[in-house]
């Protein structure tokens, strides 16, 4: 399914279930050739609907009898049967009824071809069984109405609830007046529609405006009337109404009045159309604040129709003076209106407010969230008119974007600055980009795109869809020489050598001038962030300054980006990783987004202020965290550093406070980030062929302060005081701690990051990864008076799934033989299985002191030598926490000394009880690089389960040892062991290979 | 009194039961000073080592403290107040989850004696919590800081006893405990030491280990009527002791060829004059880099990959790295160097086969706990100023470091010769011990 489709859209999609598809009339041949003067029924309902650009039209069947029609409805389904006078074997009271016990609830209308007919029927007609009576007026036009009319019926309750649909109310009770106002209101509605598909910024987005229109009821006393009204008096949109109606079974000639008058006392400001054929009811209506229509006039449909363009909000928006009178502006779409907003008279502004025409006119454009929000504001609520034009423009603005960001527009020049996400074709926009679109949508959806002041937004993007990449490769063929080729250098070159489609060349050209600053240019293949194989960072991302005052040298630049992109789907490194996924190579194919760069420019450099990833997942929680509280990895500058496992800061958005890095200041100095990466923006003379980072370098944290980003995530270590100081006028080492962020509030990045992973989550299904980055604006900055000054705007770069779930499935399925395992662990760190070790390395435990654990850890580093050399990757056993610094701890080892390790179980004597390395330098790099660490009770042995925790020391030690040293074992295996870690429960196993 | 080490070390077993730390504690003490015991009837008479294997008084309490989520933590805190006899007790506070009874006897029993050797008047006490820092947040270790403060505070004060920070305890926690103790007493006084710059801490702290190894370097040097002028030094490791050590060596005239870090070593054979230094402390303090780029820097330098920096002939080596950093091959290659001093500026750096070779060869070498007293100096240091209600400049403050290093050169001399060599092992031992034993025989059975 299309991801566009989804919440706001599959909303629109759920509106209308009932549809007429199927019309059976029965009627003489005689009527239905009258009927059929203009051309088959059916194709006269086709272009009725064409016209209006309704989709789906009903086919009409006709049967000249009322057997025949029972005997069709017995075998086939009709939504509606509309019956004639012209009958002859059945009246069609009888019929009606027939109709009604075989297909209980099925509309039947009685369709009268003239007044005569219409007034004899009428008279008799049995209500239970005809559920409308209609005149044909010579116009094919009352087909499509009295479709509407029912399908309106049906819909109404589920519409209004499923999408705040609004309604017309028509009180009517002459059946030849309804049939002609019919007709017309829903021309005239069907046109209004249609006015505004232009609108849309996709087809569905233009849809979306079809089926959202206003509904229209019919009453025909004022007894009905009152009652609809009441039923639906939060979604009426305007009233029409004859004065001289049924009450209370007799004809008022006044109830239409009183019938206006009762729903004012419920809403000044419902637009109320009153129709007379009396003139001398006309200053009766004014009084009531409704418009009066001459029913014999001859103008009686063009008044209509500006009641419609005037009072209910069809048509443009017309700005009046404060009387009314005068037109000062014309808006013809939401855009308009925001821009005339901010520059209309107050006196004019204040006109519109009073009389909620703002809202009204909102309403009809089907922006009922946007209307609804308006309409309990009184204008007398505003301090000021330019409080309340304040309030209308921020409220328009907000909700057009919040619109416009729920879906992928087609690209198009004269919107481009409007559209966040668009697109150019009409082919596949690939895996990532899709991830983008869901959350762009998603923060629509969940009303997030500012929390607590940090908004939240995705970098304008435009997506080149894949055909314009098979397009490219077939043109320049490239297809042979890619697959054979196994040079990347040489594909890159042939790649950039390539043109692309002309077309797309000057839409390019255009998006690389709009976009203005440096771009990213990432991979979207069918394949990238799928459920199943993530894919992530195998295909090229490119990164340009496009700052070059010569648009042909920034078109060069931007294609040459996107050929490095596509050459890349071809490249070694993603055959491979695709192989290894079962995929074969032609079924992938590649889209590219072309994003705009977050961050600022500081000379020459162009970085965001920090950048990072964050999982909903946490294989590694330490305290208080859980593992569904997620984890995040932030780092000054491009996010680069984070995703390449640089020294970047790891914290849970549910506890920002509690940082592994804070247990000690010096703990932060070690581990701190040393640098950043930032794009330069002056490095325009090529682009990198096989290496896309040529023009991304790394530069110490002095430049960061030089250019002032350091000062919203750096802090001091102050060797003097041994402790950190959140404000660099101090002297000492610099440290990315983020504490005026995570600690102090700066902005909300912890909440955001919260929600964001929870409602990504929601969306997906799944574990989530998203990639961000956040450009801080004037934060810290003095700002001269008068000017706005930039708020920090967090912004989603990609969204993936984070645990495939087969992995999951493989340890859930993991079978082994009793008596298999080596180790079993409740507490355990990792996720995945892990298979091809066949070495062990561990510490005896005969005669073993805590003394001798300095000797242990160069004895370790001794053996990592030797395996590292053989390129042998180990389990590692032994007695409390590796990587301390306290001997008396554990292992002091250094992390050179275990660089091979695959696994490290932590197996400690009874009375040996000291809490495992999380939080350490050394966790830090078991983090990063993934490598399983499991922990044992002490004591927890095969003999001595503890909580079904053991380890079988026996079985170690009746293996034949390799080497052999004082303190160490090492054991080489035939075949390798199986170690599984179940990281969301914390659940670890190692088996015993199977000989 | 006991007749043999045996029988004392049984003694001490059987009333300390469990706490194996204790027990290796009190045995390296007892056997580096056994023969002063021997040669001095009036220890064994009034039972010295009995009464100074016997904390004064142990504080063990309850420290109760609500965490983020609103759940009632229990930890234990302690504090040992091992001996008073030359000062208010003084030693650091220690939160680690390791932390039980017996670790703080061993650290505090120690403490005595490193404290005795500083010649300043410094008792010897150990504290601290099995609380653990670690995946806490700041209000967190606030909480748990005024908690802990709140039973601690009615034992100490700035004439009882006097904390410091140890492993878990830095900057900001000893900012909590000071405030908490501050509000409870209803004082400002000194009764912390390692305070914050602005609230009562004293300036050189970075400084004062490095600074002292060279005092105490040039001490030693000068009993053999040498100086550091024109020396050359090896200096392992670049982080605070090492930089600081290299600043003095430079200013006493003597030229720094080496430093290290753990991936390698360069060699400056030129020396590594004030600007290059400028450059290692900027590398290694800010930028964080490793010591190889150096050589990126000065081409004239040589790098030498995982090596330390023991093959290169020198006059002068400082072992300022880590731990056993020295091993036997290692002291026979500074031996073979032409290395006549040796003063250790980490902990324990050169292990006990190497240091057998360096008193075989009867050089001149400094054990670490004479050599990198400097640090302890300063924290006394930081009492007076507190005492005294005044700050001294950074000056001041060397000035003093100098003398109180001079001192504890001196008592090592006094205590450590034999013939015209000085060990200056046996010096530092017995110096602390006799020191604290003597005070201990004056101020009667107490």
């Amino acid at each position: 399914m299309p991801l566009q489709r989804t919440f706001q859209h599959r909303r629109f999609h759920d509106l209308m279930p009932f549809r007429v598809r199927e019309v059976l009339l029965v009627s003489s041949p005689y009527d239905a050739f009258i009927l059929e003067e203009d051309g088959q029924l059916t194709e006269q309902v086709f272009f009725e609907y064409r016209d209006v650009s309704l989709s789906g039209p009903p086919r009409v069947t006709h049967v000249p009898s009322g057997e025949q029609a029972l005997k069709r409805l017995d075998d086939q389904r009709f939504d509606l049967i509309l019956v004639m006078t012209s009958v002859i074997d059945m009246g069609v009271n009888a019929l009606a009824r027939k109709i009604k016990e075989l297909r209980p609830g099925r509309p039947v209308v009685l369709l009268a071809l003239d007044r005569r007919e219409l007034d004899l029927a009428h008279s008799a007609l049995d209500r239970d069984a005809v559920d409308g009576v209609f005149l044909w007026s010579g116009d094919s036009q009352i087909l499509v109405a009295i479709i509407k009319y029912f399908e309106d019926r049906q819909n109404v309750d589920h519409d209004i609830q499923h999408g705040h649909v609004r309604v017309i109310l028509v009180l009517e009770d002459s059946p030849r007046y309804y049939s002609a106002l019919l007709g017309m209101l829903y021309k005239e509605l069907m046109a209004q529609s249609h006015s505004l598909y232009a609108e849309g910024v996709n087809e569905l987005h233009r849809r979306m405006y079809m089926r959202s229109r206003p509904k229209i009821l019919h009453a025909t006393s004022y007894e009905q009337g009152v009652q609809l009204f009441k039923r639906y008096r939060r979604n009426i949109l305007g009233i029409v109404s004859d004065i001289r109606i049924p009450r209370e079974g007799k004809l008022d000639p006044v109830g239409g009045l009183d019938f206006a008058r009762f729903t004012r006392e419920h809403d000044r400001d419902l637009p109320i159309l009153l129709q007379s054929a009396e003139k001398s009811n006309a200053a009766r209506a004014k009084e009531l604040g409704a418009i009066f229509v001459d029913k014999n006039s001859e103008s009686l449909l063009a008044d209509i129709r500006s009641f419609f363009r005037s009072n209910l909000g069809f048509g443009d928006f017309v700005f009046r003076s404060s009387d009314g009178s005068e037109e000062i502006a014309r808006a013809k779409d939401v855009r308009d209106l925001e821009r005339h907003l901010a520059v209309v008279p107050e006196e004019c502004l204040k006109y519109h407010a009073a009389h909620n025409h703002f809202s009204i006119w909102l309403m009809a454009r089907s922006e009922f969230e946007l209307a609804e929000r308006l309409r309990p504001r009184q204008a007398s609520e505003f301090g000021s008119t330019e409080d309340l034009r304040k309030y209308l423009t921020n409220a328009l603005k907000e909700s057009y974007h919040s619109t416009y960001r729920r879906v992928i527009a087609d690209f198009n020049r004269k919107e481009f600055d409007r559209d966040i996400i668009s697109r150019i074709g009409q082919g596949s926009i690939g895996g990532k980009a899709r991830g983008l679109a869901f959350l762009n949508m998603t923060l629509a959806k969940s009303g997030s795109a500012e929390i607590e002041g940090l908004e939240i937004h995705i970098p304008k993007s435009v997506i080149i869809t894949t055909e314009f990449f098979d397009e490219f490769v077939e043109n320049n063929n490239l297809r042979e020489f890619a697959y054979a080729s196994d040079d990347d250098l040489e594909i890159a070159k042939r790649f950039v050598a390539g043109r692309l489609d002309d077309d797309l060349r000057n839409d390019l050209t255009y998006v690389a001038h709009h976009m203005g600053g440096p771009l990213a240019i990432r991979s979207s293949s069918l394949l990238e962030d799928s459920m199943h194989q993530p894919l992530a960072g195998i295909y090229t991302t490119v990164m340009i300054p496009n700052q070059s005052r010569d648009p042909e040298q920034r078109l060069a630049e931007l294609c040459s980006a996107i050929k490095l992109v596509y050459a890349s789907t071809f490249y070694g490194n993603a055959n491979a990783y695709l192989a290894s996924t079962g995929h074969r190579l032609e079924e992938e194919k590649m889209a590219v987004i072309v994003q705009r760069l977050v961050g600022q420019q500081h000379g020459s450099l162009f970085y965001p202020h920090f950048a990072g990833v964050a999982q909903s997942h946490n294989f590694y929680p330490i305290g208080p965290q859980s593992p569904e509280d997620g984890v995040a990895h932030v780092g000054l500058g491009l996010g680069r550093l984070v995703v390449d496992g640089g020294l970047a800061l790891r914290f849970s958005p549910r506890y920002p406070r509690v940082l592994a890095q804070d247990a000690t200041s010096k703990t932060f100095l070690d581990t701190t980030q040393r640098g950043f990466y930032a794009l330069d923006v002056d490095s325009t003379c090529c682009l990198p062929l096989t290496d896309p980072y040529a023009n991304i370098k790394f530069h110490d944290l002095a430049q960061a302060e030089d250019d002032g980003t350091l000062q919203v995530v750096g802090s001091v270590y102050s060797p003097e005081d041994q402790t950190i100081r959140d404000d660099l006028q101090h002297s000492g080492p610099r440290v990315v701690t983020f504490n005026n962020i995570l600690r102090h509030g700066a902005i909300p990045l912890a909440d955001a990051l919260e929600h964001l992973l929870m409602i990504s989550q929601l969306g997906l299904g799944s574990p989530v990864e998203i990639e961000f980055a956040c450009d801080m604006g004037d934060w810290g900055k003095p700002v001269l008076p008068g000017h706005p000054r930039k708020r920090p705007v967090l912004y989603l770069l990609q969204v993936r799934p984070f645990v495939s779930r087969s992995a999951e499935k493989e340890i859930a399925q993991l079978s082994y033989d009793p008596g298999q395992e080596l180790c079993v662990s409740h507490s355990s760190l990792g996720h995945g299985i892990e298979d091809e070790i066949e070495d062990i390395v561990y510490v005896r435990r005969e005669n073993w002191e805590a003394a001798q654990n300095k000797d242990i850890a160069a004895q370790v580093g001794h053996i990592n030598k030797m395996l590292e050399t053989e390129n042998r990757r180990y389990l590692l056993i032994g007695p409390g926490r590796w990587g301390t610094a306290d001997p008396w701890l554990g292992i002091p080892v250094q992390w050179g000394q275990i660089s091979n390790v695959g696994a490290i179980v932590e197996a400690s004597p009874e009375g040996y009880d000291v809490e495992p390395s999380q939080g350490t330098h050394f966790f830090q790099n078991i983090s990063s690089l993934r490598i399983g660490y499991l922990t044992l009770p002490p004591g927890a042995e095969e003999s001595s389960e503890k909580n079904g925790q053991f380890l079988d020391w026996s079985w170690l030690d009746e293996c034949q040892a390799e080497t052999e040293t004082t303190h160490l074992k090492h054991l080489r295996l035939n075949s390798p062991l199986t170690i599984a870690l179940d990281g969301r429960h914390g659940e670890g196993i190692i088996l015993k290979p199977k000989f | 009194m006991p007749q043999s080490i045996d029988t004392f070390m049984q003694y001490v077993k059987v009333r300390n039961q469990t706490e194996t730390e204790f027990h290796q504690a009190v045995s390296e003490v007892i056997e580096s000073i056994w023969p002063v015991i021997e040669k001095n009837p009036r220890y064994r008479s009034s039972n010295i080592l009995e009464r100074i294997v016997e904390p004064e008084r142990v504080i063990m309490f309850r420290v109760p403290w609500v965490d983020d989520q609103g759940e009632v933590q229990v930890n234990r805190g302690f504090r040992i107040e091992m001996n008073s006899a030359l000062g208010p007790y003084k030693g650091g506070l220690r939160f680690h989850p390791s932390v039980n009874l017996g670790i703080l006897k061993f650290l505090a029993f120690e403490q005595v004696f490193k404290n005795s050797l500083t010649t300043l008047p410094l008792g010897g006490g150990k504290g601290g919590s099995d609380f653990d820092p670690k995946a806490k947040s700041d209000g967190e270790v606030m909480r748990f800081c005024q908690a802990f403060m709140s039973e601690l505070f009615r034992h100490i004060g700035p004439s009882t006893d006097v904390p410091a920070g140890d492993i878990g305890v830095g900057g900001r926690e000893l900012g909590y405990l000071f405030g908490t103790y501050k509000k409870l007493a209803n004082e400002f006084s000194g009764v912390l030491t390692g305070k914050g710059r602005n609230w009562g801490g004293s300036l050189i702290r970075p400084e004062a280990t490095g600074y002292g190894l060279v005092y105490f370097v040039s001490e030693m040097l000068a009993t053999r009527r040498e100086d550091l002028k024109d020396k050359r030094v090896l200096i392992s490791g670049s982080g605070n002791v090492a930089q600081f050590a290299a600043k003095k060596v430079l200013e006493f005239g003597g030229k720094v060829i080496t430093m290290s870090d753990s991936s390698g070593t360069i060699v400056d054979e030129g020396g590594i004059d004030r600007d290059k230094l400028e450059f290692v402390m900027d590398l290694k303090n800010n930028r964080r880099g490793r010591i190889k780029e150096y050589v990126e820097r000065y081409s004239e330098a040589a790098y030498l990959e995982d090596q330390r920096p023991w093959g290169v002939k020198a006059e002068v080596a400082l072992p300022c790295a880590t731990e056993n950093e020295i091993n036997a091959s290692d002291a026979k290659l500074i031996l073979d160097n032409g290395c006549t001093c040796v003063g250790e500026g980490a902990n324990m750096p050169s292990d006990s086969e190497a240091i057998t070779c360096f008193l075989e060869a009867q050089i001149l070498f400094a054990p670490g706990k004479a050599a990198n007293a400097g640090g302890v100096a300063v924290s006394g240091l930081e009492m007076t100023q507190n005492a005294m209600r005044l700050y001294w400049t950074r000056q001041e403050v060397d000035e003093r470091l100098q003398m109180i290093m001079h001192e504890i050169h001196r008592t090592c001399v006094k205590h450590g010769r034999q013939g015209d060599f000085v060990n200056y092992i046996d010096g530092a031992n017995v110096a602390g011990f006799i020191k604290v034993a003597d005070a201990m025989l004056d101020q009667g059975v107490v």
